[in-house]
């Protein structure tokens, strides 16, 4: 690109930015809380089915392979016993000592995580008799999980191999039962204007910090995984482990729960029915952790809401539809997802290039983070990173946007960077000084720096001294790169650059959609 | 080996009938390690393998030993289909026996929802592998029900069934266990569960009474997919014409693939 273009293109963003929210009639409205409305009469008949109907999960030799990464296989264990006992304390009427009792028990299990991962029935018995549908639903997403992350965790399967296996994990699922979870992307702020929305956070806010810290586990344990080796993961759940245990886990000043395109962007594009169904499990138990905390409700209404929530998530509820596909009239059937980004549905205020993130504020997330050119589509083409720390992870163009980035934010980070090799991601984690490490040999990376506009031409990683000269070759014409020498992880980690030319905040309706006056936004 | 020797080594190694259950600590088959099951099957397409030894100390006889191995496999939802065999030194001053082949079906009706128990049967078939010997069908109720919270209990009504009686043999004789479940370490430990069991049992033979036995066991899991399981046993009271065993002691490993 030249000169003219790239300045071009550089306004081109900046305006279109600043416009975002310029025209009245694309200025998103907040979605009113909705009215009580009950379940449809017909529901599906296995919700009325009384038997268990168990069906056992895909055989696979990576089958809780997740034990080679003992302390996350340990991390999720205790969540499974921290789901379970907060739902058996609601319904035996230890509602009141939620926040006390309960949470104490749940934080000593969280703080000695059990060995073996416990059944949950078990845990929660009268939870699971008095809402056996229920527990249909969220047994067998959580068999989805569970083996997804086995087949990241296992050390025997390729790359390749690994993608394929979880393909046939997301059809042995959606195809086996009548109860899998709608891997469309659903209109979370609809979902969450609920009449009982937001009640157990209100009520609770120490305990649905927990669920939600367990949330954010279940969705960053992904990119963690993905495309690393088992050492690397090893050493990267170091860091998110410690973030999870220490910070995620007890922060109740979150605005919405983690989603999993922000916390695992790259398994998200890659997978976005299984990152949406996941989201949509998620908001399921956020539903009913409302519902059974609305002090409005009797136990009837409960019951039937109750019944409703699942229903609202269903794939059969939503069979027909597509992504991107829009009832205007009802936003249960908005299945309209971020631009560049199918793995996530619309958050409150959202536009598809728009989406308010805490403690970054309005984003465009088909943006690079740090210098907002436009990112890549996929990373085949050996152009993205994303940067991990403090909690959040932010997609970013190039790797010298990745490393400044992450030098911007206290503590350790983990970037992961596209190589030339499709398969190959480079990891780099780094210590509380910034210094950053790499299992995998003698990286090598380009850095020219010059315009933000074509960053990822002039600032890459490879996996070998011969992949650089080749690149270097290819490029041959492009005057930006000659003489550009090969950079050693050391001494591409003492280097920062200049702040972007091409930055640009983008601005939205409102300053925080989520602290709108409760008058004000419903 | 007469039918009183095979009932009473059933009742020593796979108690009631050949099935089992899936493999988790609080799912409970008979056999492992006491004689009563709860009303879940395996789940639909799991494979399932029991192995058990157990040791009697009978009153009037000498020291015995049998073993049960067995196969189990999710066929249908909420069903599960079994193949066993159960081989055996001792007790009557023999040597070793192979036993018979356990076929078994079990079938869950409903799980627990609400107040409603859970509701399952099964049907077993002993086929002797020596001569001489009758089959035997195995039939059994079971119900299982919530106590308090994590306490369950479970009702087994047996039947066994004699199609061709030898003289001075019953065609069928009845047995009844009332089961208790409770897991154990609550909240602190999630892998163990402890069992108790009371148990009635009619004798074999024309004219025999009821035996009462009592049992305490403990399942604990110690893999992802692996079991290992302990148990005792004794009677209490015989009625009149039965050998009474004053303690037995029961060990085995379930795993599932």
């Amino acid at each position: 690109m030249n000169w003219t273009a790239t300045t071009c293109a550089a306004l081109a963003l900046v305006s279109a930015a600043g416009l975002a929210f310029s025209q009245e009639e694309e200025t998103p409205k907040p979605i009113p809380r909705q009215a009580l409305e009950p379940p449809p009469k017909e529901l599906p008949r296995w919700m009325r089915d009384p038997r268990l109907g168990e069906i056992y999960p895909r055989r696979g030799r990576y089958n809780f392979d997740v034990y080679r990464i003992e302390p996350l296989a340990r991390d999720l264990n205790a969540i499974a016993v921290g789901h379970s006992m907060v739902y058996e304390a609601i319904v035996t009427g230890g509602a009141e000592r939620l926040e006390t009792q309960t949470y104490a028990i749940v934080d000593r299990v969280l703080r000695h995580p059990p060995k073996l991962m416990p059944a949950e029935r078990s845990i929660s018995p009268t939870f699971g008799r008095k809402y056996a549908f229920l527990e249909k639903v969220f047994d067998w997403t959580h068999v989805l999980h569970a083996q997804t992350v086995d087949v990241l965790a296992s050390p025997r399967m390729t790359h390749a191999e690994k993608d394929a296996e979880i393909e046939a994990l997301w059809n042995f699922y959606f195809d086996s039962v009548p109860y899998a979870i709608t891997p469309l992307p659903m209109n979370m702020e609809y979902l969450d204007a609920q009449s009982y929305s937001g009640a157990f956070r209100k009520r609770y806010p120490k305990v649905n910090g927990l669920f939600w810290g367990y949330h954010w586990l279940q969705g960053a344990m992904y990119d963690m995984l993905y495309g690393a080796t088992p050492l690397e993961q090893r050493l990267q759940y170091e860091v998110v482990g410690e973030q999870y245990r220490t910070v995620e886990l007890y922060r109740t000043d979150r605005d919405f729960m983690p989603m999993f395109a922000d916390t695992s962007p790259q398994f998200a594009r890659r997978f976005p029915k299984i990152a949406n169904a996941f989201d949509n499990l998620h908001m399921l138990h956020d539903l009913v952790n409302d519902i059974l905390a609305d002090p409005t409700l009797g136990e009837l209404e409960r019951d039937r809401q109750i019944q409703r929530a699942v229903w609202m998530i269903l794939a059969s509820t939503h069979a027909h539809e597509s992504p991107m596909e829009r009832d205007p009239h009802n936003a249960l059937h908005d299945h309209r997802h971020f631009e560049g980004l199918p793995g996530m549905g619309m958050m409150k205020m959202s536009t598809p290039e728009l989406m308010y993130m805490q403690g970054f504020g309005w984003m465009n997330l088909t943006e690079c983070a740090h210098c907002s050119v436009r990112l890549p589509e996929d990373w085949s083409e050996g152009v993205g990173a994303t940067v991990s720390a403090q909690g959040w992870t932010m997609n970013v163009r190039c790797v010298l946007c990745a490393r400044d980035m992450a030098a911007e934010t206290p503590g350790r980070a983990i970037l992961r960077i596209a190589t030339e090799d499709p398969t190959q991601i480079l990891i780099l984690i780094s210590d509380e000084e910034g210094h950053w490490s790499s299992v995998r040999k003698d990286p090598v990376f380009l850095e020219v720096e010059g315009s933000h506009a074509d960053c990822s031409d002039w600032s890459r990683a490879f996996t070998s001294r011969a992949a650089f000269d080749a690149y270097l070759k290819a490029n041959a014409d492009n005057p930006d790169l000659k003489g550009a020498k090969p950079l050693t992880l050391e001494e591409w980690s003492e280097r920062e650059g200049k702040k972007p030319d091409t930055y640009a905040r983008p601005k939205g309706p409102v300053p925080n959609p989520y602290r709108i006056e409760e008058g004000e936004a419903r | 080996m007469t039918r009183s020797l095979r009932i009473g080594l059933a009742a020593l190694t796979l108690a009631s009938g050949p099935l089992g259950l899936a493999v988790d600590h609080d799912n409970l088959g008979a056999g492992r390690p006491l004689r009563f099951d709860d009303a879940e099957s395996l789940s639909f397409r799991e494979m399932a393998v029991e192995f058990g030894v157990v040791g009697e100390f009978p009153r009037r006889r000498t020291f015995g030993l049998g073993a049960a191995l067995e196969f189990q496999y999710g066929v249908l939802p909420d069903s599960h289909l079994s193949i066993g065999v159960e081989p055996h030194w001792g007790g009557h001053g023999e040597s070793f026996e192979f036993g018979a082949i356990e076929l078994g079906f079990f079938h869950s009706f409903r799980q627990e929802i609400r107040n409603h128990p859970a509701v399952a049967a099964k049907v077993g078939l002993s086929q002797p592998t020596e001569r001489g010997e009758s089959t035997l069908l195995h039939l059994r109720g079971i119900v299982t029900k919530t106590g308090r919270q994590y306490d369950r209990w479970h009702l087994n009504l047996d039947a066994e069934i004699l199609p061709d009686p030898k003289p001075g043999e019953r065609r069928a004789r009845y047995g009844a266990i009332l089961g208790a479940s409770l897991p154990l370490g609550y909240p602190r430990s999630f892998d163990t569960t402890g069992l108790a069991e009371l148990a009635f049992q009619q004798g074999p033979l024309d004219g025999q009474g009821w035996t009462l036995s009592a049992g305490l066991g403990l399942r604990r899991q110690i893999t992802p997919r692996a079991v290992i399981d302990f148990g005792i046993q004794s009677d209490l009271a015989t009625g009149r014409g039965m050998d009474s065993v004053p303690f037995r002691f029961l060990a085995g490993y379930s795993t599932n693939f």
